[in-house]
């Protein structure tokens, strides 16, 4: 079966098709915050890439987030829409999944996610050592790290300052083993990296810092799973109510000024 | 042409099916406005998640009712579901992040079927109104359209051609409600608080300013909130039911003023009100009454079209997609759309 993955959580788009065999194509694009005119075309080019018609798509595999909130009500109602008009499933993944899948260099190496969900807050998740959970279905109903691509699951997603992370991550290291060091990958990272980086925590180049679309489809195609479209949403981790205040200073409500 | 329109620019999240530009073969419309009472105005955060959430259930139960879904279709003993030929959605004015959600999904639907995507300018999708609802209007036709976020005055000459002959300096005419509801503590959304409040008052109780009202065919409602206040501050025992009649009466003359002389100086056949405030009893009572003494046709859209919905979409996107051909799938939202002047 055939998987068309789209990826928007963070201010790069990405469009991939894979079926069990492997990748077919991967588009790239960063459009900064162009998400809405950015996704549909690069959707268009990866079937065209691939010689692949929509017809033929399986399953359509979405970045539910944590994220930039644009993005991802882009990529969510995109993947809604197709899958809908198609008449298929979802495969809804987090992004700091497909961020730790993408980036996964071995065992002796912890790979922990940090995405930028701006307001100077960052979401993460720890690894959970091998072994010591199946992957599937934690408590909240997100997916965990898919098996054999990630090598370790994990843990729920946190979200918070750069402090809580370091307070996390300094716990976390003390129960690794003498010399062995996590490395931090997303733009959360890349963006916090002199606050994060310690003597046994590094910090990933460019190229890890953003989920990829082709780890997203082939996570999707290994994994199945999909579910009606209409449950999949966005996984913001902010409740709604702490934008108003700074919504409310942006002018778009109306304040009574006279 | 069967034609799916999607409207989310604001607080309602909508979905239709309409043929030809012409027949309504559904129309759904989820609304939000309990999930905004609480702050007295639409939370944008708040309007983003609702959407994404009440999407594809509106869409399924628009085509369900259309025919257009198979099992529906069979259920109506239909040989087969009615077919789509394009699908359309709100680009703009609106919030941006409400936009998107119906934009993205719409032109995910139009590649999965296989049909032509098109951008709808919201303001154009009000005109449509009084098009689907009185098949006969003779045109061309004056649109006033009035709402939480719009006052405006266009001259309709043919679907798809348009000019547009006024606009507000300022504050919309439904922001103007809102904000004096608010400042009265009469609640949200603002225009039937005040309407239910005036109804216990005397409209001539305080003669409040008509701004502009005999200036050309530009409003201005932001002095008039500003007199609201000051009335009222000045005389903190007046009833509340009386500043209420009073405000409401200044607007709806100067509406009315403004529109009927827009018809005579455009040679208009008829008048039509469009937009949330096209629901107020008053002025619709007084619209009737000018467009009987002037002898022009006066068109009074259903309590269902007023409110944004997306038959009036799909409408706009039929006669656009005639006209200009399909959108790009480039196209993005643009929150602070003007009017499309097209004669
Ligand atoms: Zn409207």
């Amino acid at each position: 079966m055939i998987v068309l993955a789209i990826e928007t959580a963070t201010i790069e788009v990405g469009v991939a098709l894979a079926a069990p065999g492997g990748l077919l194509a991967e588009v790239r694009a960063r459009p900064g915050r162009r998400h809405v005119e950015t996704l549909h075309p690069a959707l268009v080019e990866a079937c065209r890439l691939a010689d692949v018609s929509l017809a033929e798509v399986g399953a359509i595999a979405v970045d539910v987030g944590p994220g930039l909130f644009t993005g991802l009500r882009v990529g969510v109602a995109a993947a809604k829409g197709l899958a809908y008009g198609l008449g298929t499933g979802v495969v809804g993944c987090s992004s700091l999944e497909v961020l730790a899948a993408g980036s996964a260099i071995g065992p002796t190496r912890p790979v922990v996610p940090v995405v930028d969900v701006r307001r100077g807050e960052v979401a993460w998740a720890l690894p959970v050592p091998s072994g010591g959970r199946a992957p599937g279905k934690d408590a909240s109903g997100d997916l965990s790290a898919g098996a054999g691509l990630a090598g370790a699951g994990l843990g729920p997603p946190r979200l918070g300052g750069v402090g809580e992370l370091r307070a996390a991550l300094d716990a976390f290291v003390a129960t690794l083993a003498p010399g062995a060091g996590v490395l931090l990958v997303g733009d959360g990272a890349r963006r916090y990296a002199g606050e994060l980086v310690a003597e046994q925590v590094s910090v990933a180049g460019d190229d890890h810092a953003a989920p990829r679309a082709a780890v997203l489809a082939e996570l999707a195609v290994a994994r199945g799973g999909a579910v009606d479209p209409v449950l999949v949403l966005p996984r913001y981790l902010r409740g709604a109510d702490a934008e108003i205040n700074w919504t409310t200073r942006a002018g778009a409500v109306p304040a009574y000024d006279a | 042409m069967n034609l799916l329109g999607i409207e989310t620019s604001c607080d309602e999240t909508a979905a239709a099916v309409v043929e030809d530009g012409r027949t309504v073969l559904s129309s759904v419309v989820s609304s939000q406005v309990d999930l905004h009472a609480r702050y007295g105005g639409v939370v944008p955060e708040i309007a983003g998640r609702a959407h994404i959430e009440a999407l594809l259930p509106v869409v399924d139960e628009a085509l369900a009712e259309a025919g257009c879904a198979a099992a529906a279709a069979a259920d109506a003993g239909l040989p087969a579901p009615r077919a789509l030929g394009a699908v359309a959605a709100t680009v703009g004015p609106g919030l941006v992040g409400s936009l998107l959600v119906g934009i993205s999904a719409a032109k995910s639907l139009a590649l999965a079927w296989d049909v032509p995507f098109v951008g709808v300018n919201h303001l154009e999708g009000h005109l449509y109104a009084a098009l689907l609802e009185d098949a006969d209007l003779p045109l061309p036709a004056v649109v006033l359209l009035v709402s939480g976020g719009h006052t405006l005055l266009v001259e309709m000459t043919a679907p798809g051609s348009y000019r547009l002959l006024g606009r507000t300096a300022d504050d919309a005419a439904g922001e103007a409600f809102d904000k004096v509801a608010r400042f009265l503590g009469l609640g949200y959304p603002g225009g039937p608080a005040v309407e239910r409040s005036a109804r216990d008052g005397d409209p001539a109780a305080i003669a409040f300013p008509r701004p502009m009202r005999d200036e050309g065919l530009a409003f201005s409602f932001s002095g008039l909130k500003t007199a609201v206040v000051h009335y009222v501050r000045d005389h903190p025992d007046v009833p509340t039911p009386d500043v209420a009649a009073s405000f409401q009466q200044a607007v709806v003359d100067v509406l009315v003023h403004k529109a009927l002389g827009a018809a005579r100086r455009s040679g208009a056949r008829s008048l039509c009100l469009a937009g949330g405030v096209a629901a107020n009893g008053p002025l619709r009572a007084a619209t009737l009454a000018a467009c009987d003494a002037a002898g022009l046709r006066a068109f009074l859209p259903s309590r269902s079209m007023c409110t944004d919905n997306a038959a009036m979409i799909a409408a706009a996107g039929y006669y656009r997609l005639a006209s200009d051909g399909p959108t790009p799938l480039d196209a993005g939202a643009v929150p602070g759309l003007a009017f499309p002047v097209t004669a």
